[in-house]
Parts: C-alpha cells; structure tokens; sequence
C-alpha cells in the first residue's frame, strides 16, 4: 500500500509541474507583461524600461526556472495589478470558494446518494423515474439559469436569501443548490447503476442466503462494492467546485478564486492566472490521489495496478 | 450569451410582478451602490476603472482645482492658479485642509503627488494622465509650481479631474497606497473598509473643510460593491440591496421604467463610437486606400435608424470625430447621409461592382456591430466580424490584422479633442490613418496655449479626418442609470456621477 501511495503522488507531482510548465508558456506568450503592466498608453520607451526592471527581457526558460523555484518555496510573486504577494491575493479569495464548493458537494452528496440507491434499489418503479426525471432536469438545465430564477423567487420576491455577495452564510444557500444540482445528475446515476449491478452479484444473494436484514445487504455489502466508481468521480467534481464557478461566481458577485481567475485575465495579470490554475490543478491532483488511495483501500486489487 | 440574455430578460419580467425596492439605505441615508469593475487597488492612479475616479478621485481625494459641469474651474485645494508661461503653471494652495486622519495638508503632499505620479518607472496605469509633467515644487509654502515637459493646454482639464492629492509618502517603497499607514484623503469621505476587488465602504468625513464646491457630504456613508453581472445588479436593486446601477441596457431598462420605486435616466454622454478606416499596406491589398470605398461604406449606414430601434434614448448621430463641447470639435464638417444606391455606384466605380469582403473587429455592444454589418451587407461589403475585449481588438488594429475597427473612445472625461485624436491619429500604433499632416496639426495644437492657434489647428485635423473618412463618426453613447426613486440623482455627459452632490429625498 506504501508503494501504491508513494507512486500516485509521484505521478500527482509531475502533473502539477506540466501544469506550471504549461500554464508559465501559455501566460507568457498570451501577454506581454512589459506591455500589461505599462498599460495601453505607454511610449516603447516605457514598455523597455519596465522590461529591464522586471527581468522580462531574460530567456524565459530562465524567467520560468527563476519563478518556479519560488514557487516552490510558496511565493508565486507579486501581483502586477495590486501589487501584492500572489499568495495574499488568492488566499483571501480561497474561504468564499471553498465555502461555496464544499457546501454544494455536501449537499450534492447528502441528496444524489439516497436518491441513487432508492431508484437501484427499485428500477423502472415511480420512485426510479422520478429521479432520473430530476437528474435529467439537472443535466439539462444551465446553471445561470437555474441562479438566476433562484435569484429571482428567494431573493427578490420573497426575499428569504439575499441576491449576491458573500457576507453570511444565507449568501451561500442559492449557489450552493445551484452549484450543487449540477454535480447531483451524475453522482445520482452511478449510485443508481452501481446498486442495480452489485444487487445481482453472487456474494449479495450469499449474503440475502444467509438472512441478513435487507437494510444491512445495501448498506454494508452492496453499496461499498457501488461506491467505487463515485468515489473517482466524487474527486473531480470535488475538485471542479473547488476550482471555482466562475459562472455562478459571476452571478452572485461572489469574488472567489474562479472569479479572481477570470478579473485577472482581463486584466492581464499573469501571475495570478498562474497560481490560481497552479491552485486549481494541486486541488485536482491531491483529491485524484486521495480518491485512488481510497479506491485502493475499498479494493485491495487495484493496488497491485 | 443570447441565450443568457434571454433568461435574463425573463427572470426580470418575472421579478417585475410585485416587486417592490426596499428603503432601510434611506433611513440610514446610505447611498449604496454598484458596478461590474472589480476595485482591486483603492487609489485612482493604479486602475484603470472610471469608478475608482468616481469613488476615489472625487469621493475619498480631492483636487487641486473643481471643474464643475458648466462654467469654469472653481478652487478646491488651490484657492488660485495661473500661468506663469507655456509650461508653468502655479496653485495657491489652501492652508485648512485637513487630512482624514487629522493632519494637516501641505505643499509637501501635492509635491509629492506630482513628483510621483509622473515618474514613468512608478508606473501609473494610463500614462497619458500624467507623462506631461515635468515635475512640481514648492515655490514658497503655499505656492506649488508645476512644470510641464512642453505646452499642454489641456493640463488644467486633467489637474481638475484626474490628479487627486495625495499624502505624502501615501506610495512607500514598494508602490502600495496606504503603505506609508496612512490610506486617507481630504475628500468629504472617508474609506472605512476596502476589500480588494469587492467592496469599499465610505463613511461622512466631518471635518471637510468649508467652502469646498463639493458641498458638505449629503449621505452619511457610501458603500460601492463590484457585482459583475447586470442582472444580478437589477436583482439587488428590486430587492433593495443597492441603490444605484448604470449601464443598463435598453431592453433591461424599459422593463425597469414601469417598476414602482424606481427611476430610470438615459443621457448622452462624451463616450463617440466610430468606424475606424485602416489605410495602411496590407497583405493582398487593401480596399480602403480608395477614398471610394470609404464613402461607399459610410453612404451603406443608416445611423439614424440604428440610433433609433438599437442603441435608444440618450444617443445622437455625430458627424464630427468628437464630442461637440470639446475644445476643437469642429462642428460643421461634411455630412454624410444613408443612401445605399449611392454606396452601390461608388463600389462598382471603385472595381468593385460585385461587393467585396473586409475583416472588422470591435469591442462595442454586439447588437450595435450586428446593426452596422447587416447595413453593409445589403450594399454587397461582407464584413468577418471579430467582437472582443479592447485589448484584444487594439492589438489586431495594431498589428495591421483589419480592415475597419468599430470602437469608441471616452476622451476619460477630458473635454478637449487631444484626449481624444492625438491618440488615434499622431503616428502612434493606434493610428491606421498614418496621415503626416494631421498628426503634425494635432501635435502643434498639443503644444501652444494660444486658443487661436489650437483652434487653427483642430479645424484642419478635424475636417480632414471627416472629409477623408479616416473615422466614420456614429454616434453618441448614452449611459442609462437605473435608481430608487427616492434618490435625488443628476447625470453628467462626461460619464463621472458626481455622488457628492445627490441625496435622498424626503427623509
């Protein structure tokens, strides 16, 4: 198990650094940051000086070289536009977004799973279309949309939530539901899919033999088997909303990282684009490793993979 | 983005049934409002947005001179100015100001100010605000003497606008406002809280000084809030979040103009849209260096019409490449009218009897770029449409990547032609004219104080940039404002909400 946990975070490490390697090529060729930061009005002149004294004029491989070593050391530079450590601008961003992603995926997770082992545990019944009838719903419907009839309803007609902002913890009921209805469809359906098989397996019809309590068949033997594949897939969505909606963001004037990442690429302020995708990506990575690990422990067999 | 539009629409018709906006602002007399251009800095030399001159340089910082809608420069800072010569200028300035923390203003402060904003390795964002200046000193303590790098008549224009006073040292070391511990103003309001990028709360700065023509601070607080989504804003002004929105679009606001509690305002602004003719050498030729196929476009566009059924109420056709109050806006140029079978024979006798095809981009309002490229086609010009953001589309413009640019300039309030053409048509990368004897006009206007000479010199720059349709003026943008009805607000053409002269009505 040691092995197996030592191998995927090596693997998880050299994606983060592709990640910095990608994301410093692609910042740097997008914009000229001599230029970004002298802004639109400046003389050639301005643009060279400011190329000198920040170093920009260097190779890039020694720019990036120069960069990543700090970045590894935790400073991810200074933000051209609020001149302030990178690490500062995104950090104070990080709670509304993590508040945000986390209470989506909990209530994402507290509504899709029930609902996904009622529906396999009774396929093609009333209960089953029903929730495949809101899974569909959920796939089918925008989130804008979704936000802003939310919006509309709670917050201006009946004015139970506020409309935006961030400030308590009823500003995060309606993107929370919005966030969180787009991730319920698929997490909803692989429960339901993964019961529908794992009730016709052999050990569970030992298991029904052997006269174990229906409740203690699906809780404790069926769904274990059934959680495999939600638990992957539970990791990246985990991951998506913890990267921030920059839509859902938008709308509820919510100024977390998905936001900040968008404000600074109109700004042309790549090294925040940078840590924020750098950010994004470690969020991706460690959740995918924590998720194989588990998948491991569930599964002794996909250790030896 | 249609599709979104749509839904937003909608979800309005749908808030619009009942909805009534809240008052507890009022009672606790609160202006409270929003914007989509996140603040990420709190001083207006380091951003680029208009609000940060609304909040900051005029609500938080002062000044030296007051330039008021009509009439002429009244004393803020500076009891007196005059100038010595072309490129001096001096300000008296007053001795009883205080700053919001209590300490007294000195020349020191705006010396500083001037030294450092335009000082070119410290950076300020727009650096035509500031890259006239030579530098400033203390003649004596009271009198502040500015000196410029060469003649800048309009440098009273930007001192009353764009350059607030700031404490000194108010930069440090590393270029942060406030990093000297002192994040204060001599404006009638106060910061109280500034969270980058989303909000900045205001309160009333009792000790602002008599006599200001700001007047004393008529709301007890202002709070700005970056909501970056125009429906969402619309939301929070019914549901009595905010009090105040502008840039509403026209379907948005004739919805809102029914609501109770709430006003709605659209007025012209100095804000021109124009159609910018590329005449440079480009790859397999290009059409516009015939004068032919620039008159064929601008007799295609029927500016009336678009004015009337997309842009709406607030908006003027322009015939001059300016806005007419201006200094130098030459207002009796030639006038081009909408006559397609005119543009159709100009097109054929210019070798182009079967149309031809033109690349466009443009960071206007999509619908407006729509109007004007379904004009063009009925006359047989097909126009590839990019819309981006002005960064991008600068860039194609800059790199000789279109044919036509359809964009539009504020002139950041200035109401002088140079903040306007010497951009666009001085030999600088934006210039797609690249005609010598209109850059050296509008240079040689830059660079005297005589208003005759200047006068002389627009007049040339001006006729010829209209006669030679270098641009194709449009029109005029409005700005529509949408409001609590209880809100005594007033709207200025040159987009700067002056809040420190509204209130609230009857509290």
């Amino acid at each position: 198990m040691l092995r197996f946990i030592i191998r995927r975070t090596f693997v998880g490490v050299l994606v983060l650094v592709a990640v910095a390697v990608i994301t410093f090529a692609l910042t740097n060729t997008a914009v000229d940051p001599a230029q970004a930061i002298a802004g639109d009005s400046a003389t050639a002149d301005d643009v060279r000086a400011i190329r000198e004294l920040y170093g920009f004029d260097r190779p890039i491989l020694v720019q990036f070289g120069a960069w990543f070593g700090r970045a590894i050391e935790g400073d991810l530079g200074e933000s051209y536009r609020q001149k302030r450590p990178v690490i500062d601008v995104v950090t104070e961003r990080l709670p509304v977004t993590m508040t945000l992603g986390i209470s989506a995926f909990l209530l994402a997770i507290l509504v899709a799973i029930p609902l996904g082992i009622l529906a396999g545990l009774r396929p093609n019944s009333w209960l089953d279309r029903l929730a495949l009838g809101f899974a569909v719903l959920g796939q089918a419907i925008p989130n804008f949309w979704f936000a802003l009839i939310g919006i509309v309803i709670f917050g201006v007609k009946l004015r139970l939530l506020p409309v935006s902002g961030s400030d308590s913890w009823k500003n995060f009921v309606l993107p929370s539901m919005a966030l969180a209805y787009y991730a319920m469809p698929t997490l909803m359906r692989l429960t339901r899919a993964g019961i529908i098989d794992t009730l016709q397996s052999d050990f569970i019809r030992t298991a029904r033999a052997k006269g174990l309590r229906p409740h203690t068949v699906v809780l404790k033997h069926a769904l274990r088997n059934a959680i495999l594949p939600l638990v992957s897939v539970s990791a990246v969505q985990l991951g998506m909303m913890l990267g921030g909606s920059v839509v859902l963001e938008t709308i509820f004037a919510m100024h977390g990282i998905g936001y900040l990442a968008w404000e600074s690429i109109t700004m042309s302020d790549p090294p925040v684009v940078q840590a924020v995708v750098l950010i994004i990506a470690a969020f991706y990575v460690v959740l995918t490793v924590l998720a194989d690990i588990a998948n491991a422990w569930l599964d002794p067999r996909l250790r030896a993979r | 983005m249609k599709f979104r539009s749509l839904v937003a629409a909608a979800a309005l018709m749908l808030a619009q049934m009942g909805a009534m906006p809240a008052s507890a602002q009022k009672a606790d007399n609160i202006l409270r409002w929003a914007s989509n251009a996140p603040l990420t800095t709190v001083d207006p030399y380091f951003n680029y947005h208009r609000e940060a001159i609304i909040l900051d340089g005029q609500l938080v910082w002062d000044t030296l001179i007051y330039k008021p809608a009509e009439g002429p420069y009244e004393p803020l800072l500076a009891t007196s100015w005059k100038w010595i010569d072309n490129t001096t200028i001096e300000f008296k300035l007053r001795k009883d100001v205080t700053w919001h923390d209590g300490k007294p203003f000195t020349i020191a402060d705006a010396v500083y100010t001037f030294n450092y904003v335009s000082d070119p390795k410290n950076g300020v964002n727009v650096q035509s605000n500031v890259n006239w200046i030579a530098g400033a000193e203390a003649a004596d303590d009271e009198t502040l003497r500015l000196t410029l790098k060469k003649p800048f008549p309009a440098a009273l224009e930007y001192v009353s606008t764009l350059l607030p006073i700031v404490p000194e040292g108010f930069y440090g070391d590393k270029g942060v406002a406030g990093s000297n511990g002192r994040l204060v103003g001599t404006g009638p309001y106060e910061i109280k809280e500034f969270v980058p990028g989303s909000t900045i709360r205001l309160a009333a700065f009792n000790g602002y000084f008599d006599g200001s023509p700001k007047g004393k601070p008529t709301f007890a607080g202002v709070v700005y809030r970056n909501i970056p989504d125009t429906s969402t804003q619309i939301a929070e002004l019914l549901s009595g979040g905010i009090d105040w929105i502008w840039r509403v679009q026209p379907d948005q606001a004739k919805s809102l103009a029914g609501m109770p509690g709430i006003k709605t305002l659209s007025d012209e602004t100095m804000r021109i849209s124009f159609l910018s003719m590329n005449l440079r050498d480009m790859e397999g030729g290009n059409p516009l260096q015939d004068i032919r196929v620039r008159q064929a476009i601008a007799w295609a566009i029927d500016r009336n019409e678009i004015v009337k059924q997309v842009i709406g109420t607030g908006s003027n056709v322009i015939n001059s490449p300016c806005f007419r109050t201006q200094f130098g806006c030459v207002k009796d140029v030639n006038e081009i009218g909408y006559d397609p079978e005119k543009a159709r024979a100009l097109l054929a006798e210019a070798g182009y009897p079967n149309g031809l095809s033109l690349k466009m981009v443009s960071y206007e309002n999509r619908e407006w770029v729509e109007a004007l490229s379904g004009y063009l086609a009925a006359v047989g010009i097909k126009l590839d449409v990019s819309v981006l953001d002005y960064k991008t589309a600068r860039d194609r413009v800059v790199n000789n990547q279109a044919n036509l640019m359809m964009g539009n300039w504020g002139s950041y309030s200035i109401n002088d032609v140079s903040a306007l053409l010497n951009n666009f048509f001085t030999m600088s990368p934006d210039d797609q004219a690249r005609d010598q004897t209109v850059a050296d006009a509008l240079l040689a206007a830059a660079q005297t104080a005589d208003p005759e000479a200047r006068m002389k010199d627009y007049d040339y720059a001006v006729r010829r940039i209209a006669g030679e349709l270098y641009w194709y003026p449009l029109w005029t943008h409005p700005t529509t404002y949408a409001f609590n009805a209880d809100l005594d607000f007033r709207s200025f053409p040159d987009e700067n909400p002056r809040f420190f002269l509204d209130r609230w009505t009857n509290r």
